[in-house]
């Protein structure tokens, strides 16, 4: 398998203070790849820097340093103007944890999905945007007619996340980057979420990487799991790997933390 | 890189701020009338000096005045040049219709007026304000609540000098008081007991009116802050460990006062323009009189020293101000300390 | 709309409106019905309000009520014209430097603070004590309280806009490739419209103080009749201390009438949508 995304001594640096400067280090020089066509996590908790290294891979925050090349380009330095962008987008999109502050609440679910028409380079009329669309939101179980004209507050957190999901079988890129897209949603309603990123792959070969503190969802859906502490990556191998031979005493702590139930539900 | 204290950085900063504002006010006084098509400056120094004086000796001397200090027969630059030096220096020029006395003398005459109108009539509304605006606070949503803050409202939206009619109205259908000037026609200022007295009479509309009209903001403004600190936990504490509401109450005050020390300095610096149609009401022998009436001699020269004063005023106060808020602040003041 | 039924169960909002619109339609339709022209000598000076004229004959020998109602139609537009220069430069310059940052926002920035600071009372004193009085119409001095009145404003939008660009749907909004432009229009604007709306209305009310002021102290309108022309001529004519109430009362009454509807309108918009849209 060929890697599409290589990222290499990245590090994201804040500096905190009005008068007096602090440093703190979000990311400290990470690197690893993915390859196309797999499902990769990225567990830690939270304020370990997994986030911020999903939304610098989404190029929504400069990096203070390092690299990050998807196909062979340098995303901070060899995109330039709008169609660059674009382009990139195209490929690499996102689903983010919170299906509330996700939506415009001025918007309707039509206007949402529209708006990923922006990425598109063939210009369509809008009948074909809307079979489009409509599609889309068969594919992760919705009825178009029941959800389009309505504004995200009309709708659940679970149907606001499959519209996020909706969004990226509209897209179609070949990455996804999914950070925490079940942890506010429903026990109940996160397995059929799940299956849609299954789905993603099956259907159009996306290749996935999850963002979570969920080692059990990790575990469960992954073919390569890294751990993230401090910063850091501090273990890097497939779940059974990980599950049966942590190397590192956090890593250890995050199984043990897994409730005895988690799987016995998926099983 | 060298470490200097932040403190000072911030200092630096905000006097540039100021320097900028006084740079770009005085360039916009300066090349307002010049740029305007038909030069009405050029007019305006023209008709000026057909009106100003009516024997020829002084005529010539006022023409003189005027073109030494307007140069309008130079380039542009220089007389943008010369005119930055005259303000650093403070030099504002002489009067037309006071010739040949200087601006800074007929400014040191009205000034101490308005001031004494002035300071002690906000400084009041600042104390009562800020005390109406803590009961209010206290009892938020119940009847005294209902009662002030529409009351402060309609305080805050009313001008003082729509206030100053109503009154000056009000002691003509009376006679109680005098409705206009700082003493009666008859009386020479002096420190007697009588013109005192006299003053004083005179004193009390363009007083209160000033002193209604400020207290409606700082009524509002203080019921805003005390709201946020009664939410305050330590609030609740001082309930729940038996303070009594009467001292509770002069806690609140303290607290929420400080930020409206940093409204007080701002509040005086702006007020000497902001009343300027007030004391035109009252026919106050201050600041405020005095521009109207250069603006209707159209003493250009009396005029734009006026502006310079009214804009010098205001950003000092806003400097001031500014330095206040981050002395009292804490959170500004440890900001500062470094931790 | 659902939006609506709901302001109009606020009784401050109702009120509000409800005193703005009267004095509106008294500013509108008014001189259509009381036929009497505002610049005609109709009778004796200083004659008190009587049935044939109900507001009494000014100092000049004219008809108070008709002067009062072309004076309301002449603030009404002054105050419309100054707030929407006035709206209009702060809502884009307060959006464009949230949204483009850097040296763009410290530009913006450092301009709004000298607007701020400079008293725009005094930069309109300049300004229209320069301007020949023939000149001083309500489309000039509305031009002239509209230019120096924003400052404050674009601050109130720069940091509402800044607080909605942490939001998530933003980041959703880039990754769907829209342009600044599109976040601004698409994403900003209708979110902060009860905010703009409440600020227009607050921007109008103090452009009709700001007239009445400047044309008082002798800067302002010459040409048309406006609330503060009114108020000129009884003040230069020493109608306060005369006692003639009934040139003083109607339009100042008005002025605060104007300026508590509107101020009731703008807080229940802000009261009604901010915690709704988490822009307090």
């Amino acid at each position: 398998m060929s890697t599409i995304l290589e990222v290499k001594n990245l590090a994201k640096i804040y500096e905190i203070g009005y008068i007096r400067k602090r440093q703190i280090v979000a990311v400290d020089k990470v690197s690893f790849s993915v390859k196309k066509g797999e499902i990769i996590s990225l567990v830690g908790e939270s304020g370990s820097g997994k986030t911020t290294t999903a939304r610098m891979i989404l190029r929504l925050i400069k990096p203070t340093s390092g690299v990050i090349k998807f196909m062979g380009r340098d995303i901070w330095r060899d995109l330039r103007g709008g169609s660059d962008l674009r382009w990139y987008w195209r490929n690499v999109n996102g689903v983010f944890q919170d299906p509330f502050s996700s939506f415009n609440p001025t918007h309707r679910i039509r206007d949402f999905m529209y708006r990923a028409f922006n990425l598109f380079n063939e210009k369509l009329d809008r009948d074909t945007k809307e079979r489009l669309v409509r599609e889309a939101l068969q594919m992760v179980g919705l009825i178009p007619d029941e959800v389009l004209n309505r504004r995200p507050f009309e709708l659940s957190g679970g149907m606001r996340q499959r519209v996020m999901i909706a969004r990226i079988f509209l897209i179609r890129p070949m990455l996804v980057i999914a950070d925490e897209p079940t942890s506010m949603i429903d026990a109940t309603l996160r397995l059929g979420i799940l299956r849609l990123f299954s789905k993603l792959r099956e259907e159009i070969g996306t290749t996935i990487m999850f963002i979570t503190h969920d080692m059990g969802l990790a575990y469960y859906i992954s073919d390569r799991i890294m751990v993230m502490y401090r910063g850091k990556i501090i273990e890097e191998g497939t779940p059974d790997e990980i599950v049966n031979n942590p190397k590192h005493e956090y890593t250890r702590n995050l199984l043990d933390s897994i409730p005895k139930l988690y799987t016995s539900w998926f099983k | 890189m060298p470490k200097i204290n932040p403190f000072i950085v911030f200092i630096l900063k905000r006097l540039g701020i100021m320097v900028l504002s006084f740079f770009v006010a005085s360039t916009i006084m300066f090349l307002l009338p010049r740029i305007i098509p038909g030069n009405p400056l050029a007019v305006k120094v023209y008709q000026i000096l057909q009106q100003s004086a009516s024997n020829p000796e002084m005529i010539k001397s006022v023409e003189k005045m005027l073109m030494d200090y307007f140069k309008l027969d130079r380039p542009l630059y220089e007389q943008y040049f010369d005119f930055l030096i005259n303000l650093l220096h403070g030099d504002l020029g002489k009067s037309i219709t006071y010739f040949p006395r200087t601006v800074n003398e007929i400014v040191a005459m009205y000034l101490p007026w308005t001031l004494a109108l002035l300071v002690p009539a906000i400084i009041a509304s600042w104390i009562v304000g800020n005390y109406v605006g803590v009961i209010a606070a206290m009892n938020r949503g119940k009847a005294v609540d209902k009662v002030l803050l529409p009351l402060l409202a309609a305080l805050q939206g009313t001008p003082a000098y729509v206030f100053g009619m109503y009154l000056v109205l009000l002691a003509v259908a009376t006679k109680w008081f005098p409705a206009s000037g700082a003493y009666s026609p008859t009386a020479i200022p002096s420190l007697s007991w009588s013109f005192i007295v006299d003053y004083l009479h005179h004193y009390i509309l363009p007083f209160l009116s000033i002193f209604l009209t400020s207290l409606g903001g700082w009524g509002l403004s203080m019921r805003n802050i005390a709201i946020q600190e009664l939410s305050m936990d330590y609030m609740d504490y001082a309930r729940v460990i038996g303070i009594s509401p009467r001292k509770t109450q002069s806690y609140l005050f303290r607290l929420s006062a400080l930020p409206q020390i940093v409204g007080l300095a701002i509040v005086l610096g702006w007020s000497v323009a902001g009343s300027i149609i007030t004391e035109i009401i009252f026919a106050y022998p201050g600041i405020g009189t005095a521009l109207w009436s250069a603006i209707q001699a159209q003493d250009y020269m009396l005029i734009q020293g006026y502006f310079v004063i009214l804009i010098g005023t205001i950003l000092l106060a806003n400097f001031i101000s500014e330095i206040i808020f981050a002395v009292v602040d804490p959170r500004v003041r440890y900001a500062y300390a470094g931790e | 709309m659902s939006i609506l039924t709901d302001l109009f169960r606020i009784p401050k909002f109702v009120a509000g409106l409800a005193i703005f619109l009267t004095i509106v339609a008294l500013g509108l339709v008014g001189p259509l019905i009381y036929r009497v022209s505002p610049t005609d000598i109709v009778g004796p000076r200083y004659t008190p309000p009587s049935p044939s004229h109900p507001l009494g004959i000014d100092a000049l020998g004219r008809d108070v009520l008709a002067q009062l109602l072309y004076g309301i139609r002449g603030s009404l537009l002054v105050g419309a014209v100054a707030a929407g220069i006035a709206l209009g430069l702060s809502l884009f310059l307060g959006t464009i430097a949230a949204v483009f940052g850097g040296l763009v926002d410290k530009v913006i920035m450092v301009i709004s603070e000298v607007f701020i600071i400079i008293p725009s009372l005094l930069l309109m004193m300049v300004l229209a004590a320069y301007l020949s009085p023939g000149a001083r119409n309500i489309w000039l001095v509305g031009f002239v309280i509209g230019i120096t009145s924003w400052g404050g404003w674009a601050r109130g939008f720069r940091s509402r806009t800044m607080s909605i660009l942490q939001s998530e749907f933003i980041k959703m909004a880039i990754l769907s490739g829209a342009s600044r432009v599109s976040i601004i229009l698409r994403d900003i604007v209708p979110i902060i419209s009860p905010y703009i709306l409440a600020s227009f209305a607050m921007l109008f009310t103090s452009a009709i103080t700001a007239e009445v002021g400047l044309t008082i102290v002798g800067v302002g309108m010459t040409k048309d009749i406006t609330l503060g022309l009114i108020l000129y001529i009884a003040q230069l004519y020493a109608n306060i201390t005369q006692g003639i109430w009934w040139t003083v009362v109607p339009p100042t009454l008005v002025m605060i009438l104007i300026y508590l509807s509107l101020y009731l309108v703008a807080i229940s918009l802000d009261e009604y949508f901010s915690p709704k849209l988490g822009t307090a």
